[in-house]
């Protein structure tokens, strides 16, 4: 853990000082930390200077290397990861982002699965490494096989006759699999592969896939260990993708949410004593206006709950709550087109610092996910297409609320 | 040797006069001109709100003589605890933010790009240790010869989240961090900004949800202005929540591809940077 490697065991310091602070439980930096000099001084007797200079030396040791937004921009311009969807690319300026925390959601079905494939292929298929987590058993390396076929094909522009499947073979050794079924395995097998990318000088993984992150998180833990967990969980991944320079991609699941935020059925005697007034209103409407504002409230909510009770009581939301909405750096969700139009999926970019809102049609074909429709992100763009005669679609941004999405699942016919 | 007391009067004539704009004319006149200098802010809101970009705007905005009022321009300090920094999107800000003001007044210097991200100073911290190590050697950057407007700490509430225990080790975290950054604040003139999450809690009376801003009670009282950040009517909305002699109020706002800026901006080719790579 992380903690272990701020002791104080490497540093410059009397061993006699080491013992008092062991002595008086610290034995950590993170410990000496929420300590001001000034109560170390009395703590220790020391003079206060004496304990700033001590202090000094030894957080010095601690101090981060800062860069200029410059440089950044430099050491990251061209290390983006396309994925191939172009409009998706275009949006994120080049494709999914290094030192990055991804996630993509959608209910049941709709494509996460084939998407993290797609996302493989197209990495093996440019010779870099990716590591598959799996902890749905949902990874097939038949249709993982064919997306790579496929995309060659098409790149190739002709069907390949007679052609070696073994050849073909060789990208899928660009992928390592792991399978793992609860959080205590996952989080072991991310810090095994933390510690061995870590001595390795030049490891070659660009991306990291776990599918799912809310499978082992809402099978295997009791429901009052998961927010720590999955406070673990994400900070172990954010420091992956940092300090190893590789794109985290997590899949999450949907999960019922209820639309009125008035939580009736918990008060059963306030409900009893709100419909009774309900009745007697009809009756005389002059009771309504002499009760309190707080049953006349609810009274409300009980018509506005009759009214919506079927159809839009519930929704579909994404799992896991909002403090995870907050870590993820990028959120793109899959949802089908509204009732009328069930058949058509589209990734929608939920949360983004640059581009939120975009949704893009897209299909699940032989060689993976492939874009609907040819759109442009820029009214300029539009106006040269349409000199040229051909009318393109203009992809305009919707307002998403990041934490409060709702999704369109599959039907059922 | 007579000492003068100092006199309201005083205090007016030095008081807040410096603003960083936070170039949408709504919010900046929410906050009387800006965001203040040598104080504590705090942006809060839910995900995907805007305060990540609200905080790259203002790291361009101290470095633009339009949009620092009544005060020198100087660079910024970034402190990133998400990882949700990414430096194209400053770039396209910054060039943005220089063809704002174009069409108002003319520019005689050409507005260096690469400078502009130059002066803004990144730091990437994984955990409250790092965040504290990282304030700790702040002192030594103002030292130096360049001039520093902005640190912003995006976000505080991230790694304080992990902090095990009882509220009382948040808190003394919360302390220390305040009072360093407070003291930079007064003794080297620049604004600090300091990200804040939200939470959801239930009112036990009402059985109502409502959102609250984490990080607790005491935390509420050190910051000088509190700017919550929402969306109200399918547009986004900034509110103020706490200010020392501004009222209360609400103002919708937009973020566009070049920043932040007001609703009614006419966005035409010239504003906003190139979407499409193609």
């Amino acid at each position: 853990m992380e903690r272990t490697l701020l002791s104080f065991d490497d540093l410059n310091i009397d061993s006699s000082l080491i013992k008092r602070f062991e002595h008086s439980n610290i034995r950590t930096i993170y410990d000496l930390y929420c300590y001001s000099p000034f109560e170390l001084s009395l703590k220790f007797h020391l003079p206060l200077d004496t304990m700033n200079d001590l202090l000094e030396r030894i957080y010095v040791q601690f101090y981060i290397q800062p860069t200029t937004a410059y440089d950044l921009l430099i050491q990251t311009q061209n290390q983006n990861i396309p994925t191939n969807i172009s409009t998706l690319d275009n949006c994120l300026k080049g494709g999914l982002r290094r030192k990055s925390l991804t996630e993509l959601c959608g209910s049941w079905g709709s494509g996460k699965t084939q998407f993290s494939l797609y996302l493989c292929s197209q990495c093996s298929l440019a010779f870099k490494h990716t590591i598959y987590i799996d902890t749905e058993r949902a990874f097939s390396a038949k249709r993982l096989l064919e997306i790579i076929i496929s995309c060659s094909e098409q790149n190739h522009n002709k069907k390949l006759l007679n052609y070696d499947k073994k050849y073909y073979e060789k990208y899928l050794e660009y992928v390592r699999y792991e399978c793992v079924s609860d959080m205590t395995q996952l989080m072991k097998l991310l810090n095994t592969i933390e510690q061995e990318l870590q001595e390795k000088n030049d490891h070659d993984i660009i991306l990291i896939i776990v599918d799912s992150i809310a499978a082992p998180l809402r099978a295997s833990t009791p429901y009052y260990k998961r927010h720590q967990l999955l406070l673990e969980f994400t900070d172990l991944v954010k420091r992956l993708a940092e300090n190893l320079n590789l794109v985290m991609f997590v899949t999450n699941q949907i999960t019922t949410k209820r639309r009125s935020g008035v939580l009736i059925e918990n008060d059963s005697s306030v409900t009893h004593q709100a419909k009774t007034i309900k009745q007697t209103s009809n009756e005389n409407s002059e009771i309504v206006f002499s009760q309190s504002l707080l049953i006349s409230d609810i009274q409300q909510k009980l018509c506005e709950d009759d009214e919506n009770m079927d159809n839009n009581e519930y929704y579909m939301g994404i799992a896991l709550g909002k403090a995870w909405t907050y870590s993820v750096n990028l959120r793109l969700a899959i949802s089908y087109d509204d009732a009328y139009n069930r058949e058509q999926r589209r990734l929608i970019i939920g949360k983004s610092i640059d581009c939120p809102g975009y949704s893009i049609p897209f299909q699940i074909t032989n060689c993976g996910i492939e874009e609907g429709e040819t759109v442009v992100l820029n009214e300029l763009k539009q106006e040269q297409h349409l000199h040229q005669n051909k009318k393109i679609k203009l992809l305009t941004p919707q307002l998403i609320v990041a934490d409060n999405m709702q999704l369109v699942g599959k039907r059922i016919l | 040797m007579t000492k003068r007391n100092i006199s309201a009067l005083d205090v007016l004539n030095f008081e807040g006069k410096e603003k960083i704009s936070t170039y949408s004319k709504k919010i900046d006149d929410l906050l009387d001109g800006g965001i203040p200098v040598g104080y504590l802010t705090e942006i809060f809101g839910n995900p995907g709100s805007g305060k990540s970009n609200l905080c790259l705007q203002l790291a361009i905005a101290a470095q633009m003589s339009h949009s620092m009022k009544a005060g020198e321009t100087g660079g910024a300090i970034y402190i990133d605890t998400e990882g949700s920094f990414i430096p194209i999107r400053l770039y396209d800000i910054a060039v943005a933010a220089h063809s704002h003001y174009k069409m108002s007044r003319d520019t005689s210097a050409q507005v260096d790009h690469r400078k502009l991200l130059e002066n803004v100073t990144y730091f990437r911290c994984l955990n409250i240790t790092n965040l504290i190590s990282c304030i700790m050697q702040l002192k030594a950057l103002f030292l130096s010869e360049k001039k520093i407007k902005l640190i912003v700490v995006d976000s505080l509430a991230h790694p304080l989240r992990t902090v095990e225990g009882d509220n009382s080790l948040r808190t003394k975290y919360t302390t220390m961090v305040v009072s360093i950054l407070q003291k930079l604040a007064t003794d080297y003139k620049c604004a600090v900004i300091v990200t804040n999450h939200t939470a959801t809690k239930v009112d036990s009376s009402h059985g109502e949800k409502y959102t609250t801003p984490t990080l607790g009670e005491m935390w509420g009282h050190l910051p000088l202005i509190r700017l919550k950040l929402s969306w109200k009517n399918n547009c986004r909305d900034a509110i103020l929540i706490k200010s020392p002699h501004q009222p209360e109020g609400s103002v919708p706002f937009q973020i566009t591809a070049g920043g932040i800026r007001d609703v009614d901006t006419v966005t035409n080719g010239n504003d906003c940077p190139d979407v499409d790579s193609n």
